[in-house]
């Protein structure tokens, strides 16, 4: 396995996370590019979302 | 005791002697039947046979020794080998012969003193195996079966591994292995291990399993940190879960491509390193406690976990591997939590007692998406060793939320949803902020927050509201040196102070009982490279 680390800094926010992905993994820079900004994409809908009843 | 080598050719081994052992290798027929006494011998002067068990109960002995056997056991009966009191007991298979006996082969020395060595010398078998007894059971090399192992007996794995359908082990059992042994799990669809909680050094458990079909549960107990297990699911698109209480040591997903949706208990502990993998599905709401007594790892690859995460292990330390996210309290009791850099989310953290803990967030986001008087709290401080780095602790809530400080010192503070932020505790801040507006920001009447900088700013028409919590009573606000330079602000009960110049700006609203505040813009500052070009 390696693992990348990355940092995404978008709308005030500052995101740190790590992608895992086999030694002999196929992905393309933008494919992993993607994925961290897919990572940084879902936690932001994450945070920002209104629960319910609220 | 005696001798019984195997002259019969391809027949039964049942209670009739006939012409089938012998006392001598080669030797002629007729001895009487083995018995739990004798030691059993097939070799290569019996031939190409199939020797079939094949009436229960008869086929005993105790020790098996077939090297140089190139033939078959069959059958559907059992076979029980029994060691005795101080012998160096053996059951040897020879490399090449065929062992799809299908009845139970069991081992049941029942001597402290007698020592036992399964070798099967890469012969698979076929029976269900059951080990049983006081005396200690060695492999002499990898045992395999593809049926169930049972193990109720002291066991020394030395540095091979053992491979079944199902596995259980049971009683107070001292285990011990080493190098890369493993027990691997091959069935599904079935409750697939057993574990003692009194078993001590065991080695992994693999679970290889590698199709869709049905359930794996996993029956692990409550074992201390010390007895508790290894277990990986290497493959498998099928479910896994786990009857009632549920204690593991390393639980790692990775291979694992499945579901787990539910745990038999509503807490999980964890002593151990826990790792998800990405491409399975967890949804499991049982609170994931973390209780490990050393340094372990969490990584969830970007799965969020949907329950309560507990960090419980009296000088335990959890180090994010990648950011974690639950949408429950992370209750922070003892050990330290080290965010190592990356994000965390959760509805809310606990980190208020007086335990010996520490909470050290590097350069993260540490996110609080809930609402209500402990959103964040680390209001009794006894114990804690907070390490802010440059963090940034974000409160999101659309509902009101409380960030109890505690009194420490904390890198960036973030109001970062539309539900008013009430602060508590005389806080040291690198920066307090806000992502979102308009909101409201609520400062602890009579108590000082201190800070290097104040970047809170509305927009026009969504000003942050900035008060006490006592109206009419004044919360304070310094910073040692410099300019604090704010705009759209509604300000009320606040003392700036400390030796900062605190502009509001001109797009700020007075409320009234505030000094030390400016409602203009700060002036403008000439520079030196600015004065420079002004008059060369």
């Amino acid at each position: 396995m390696i693992k990348i680390d990355f940092v995404i800094e978008q709308n005030g926010y500052s995101f740190g996370d790590a992608l895992h992905l086999e030694d002999d993994h196929t992905f393309t820079d933008e494919q992993i590019e993607a994925m961290k900004q897919a990572r940084f994409d879902n936690w932001y809908a994450f945070i920002t979302r209104v629960p319910d009843g609220e | 005791m005696a001798n019984r080598y195997w002259v019969g050719g391809t027949a039964s081994w049942d209670g009739t002697a006939g012409t089938k052992w012998a006392l001598t290798s080669g030797g002629t027929g007729g001895q009487a039947v083995p018995t739990a006494t004798d030691d059993v011998y097939f070799d290569a002067a019996s031939g190409a046979v199939t020797v079939t068990i094949a009436t229960a109960s008869a086929a005993v002995a105790r020790q098996i020794i077939a090297t140089g056997f190139t033939g078959t056991i069959a059958g559907t009966q059992g076979l029980t080998v029994s060691g005795a009191s101080g012998l160096a007991g053996v059951f040897t298979l020879q490399n090449g012969m065929t062992w799809s006996n299908t009845g139970t082969l069991s081992f049941t020395s029942t001597s402290a003193s007698t020592s036992f060595t399964i070798t099967t010398n890469g012969v698979s078998l076929a029976s269900p195996i059951s080990i049983s007894g006081t005396g200690t059971k060695t492999l002499g090399s990898a045992l395999t079966t593809t049926s169930s192992c049972t193990i109720a007996s002291s066991f020394t794995f030395s540095t091979f591994s053992l491979t079944c359908l199902t596995y259980t082990d049971s009683g107070s059992r001292t285990f011990s292995f080493s190098g890369s042994s493993t027990i691997f799990i091959t069935g599904n669809n079935a409750t697939v291990a057993t574990f003692s909680a009194s078993v001590s050094g065991s080695p992994p458990i693999s679970l290889s399993y590698s199709g869709s079909v049905g359930t794996r549960t996993l029956s692990v107990g409550t074992p201390s940190e010390a007895n508790s297990r290894n277990i990986s699911i290497t493959a498998g698109s099928d479910i896994i879960t786990s009857t009632s209480f549920t204690n593991f040591k390393n639980l790692d997903f990775t291979g694992f491509s499945g579901t787990v949706s539910t745990w038999g208990f509503s807490v999980i502990t964890i002593y151990g390193n826990l790792t998800l993998s990405s491409g399975m599905t967890y949804s499991a709401t049982a609170q994931l406690s973390f209780e490990a007594t050393s340094s372990k790892t969490i990584t969830t690859n970007a799965k969020t976990i949907p329950a309560q995460v507990t960090f419980f292990g009296i000088g335990g330390t959890w180090t994010l591997q990648d950011a974690l996210t639950t949408t429950g309290l992370i209750s922070h009791t003892t050990g330290t939590f080290n965010t190592n850099d990356k994000a965390v989310t959760c509805s809310t953290y606990n980190g208020s007692n007086s335990n010996t803990r520490s909470l050290t967030l590097g350069a993260s986001t540490f996110t609080c998406t809930g609402s209500g008087a402990s959103a964040f709290t680390i209001a009794t401080t006894t114990g804690m060793t907070l390490s802010a780095g440059t963090s940034t602790i974000s409160m999101t809530s659309a509902s009101s939320k409380t960030f109890a400080g505690g009194g420490l010192t904390y890198y960036n503070l973030n109001q970062g949803g539309a539900g008013a932020l009430t602060i508590s505790g005389a806080n040291t801040f690198n920066d307090i902020k806000n992502t979102v507006q308009p909101n409201t920001i609520i400062f602890p009447a009579s108590t000082t927050q201190t800070v290097s900088n104040f970047s809170l700013t509305g927009t026009a028409g969504n000003l942050i509201t900035i008060n006490s919590n006592s109206a009419g009573t004044q919360a304070t606000l310094s910073k040692s040196s410099g300019t604090v330079s704010c705009n759209y602000l509604s300000i009320k009960d606040s003392a700036a102070t400390g030796g900062a110049s605190w502009y509001a700006g001109t797009t700020s609203t007075n409320g009234g009982n505030n000094t030390g505040w400016i409602f203009t813009a700060p002036p403008v500052t000439a520079n030196k490279a600015s004065f420079f070009l002004m008059f060369s």
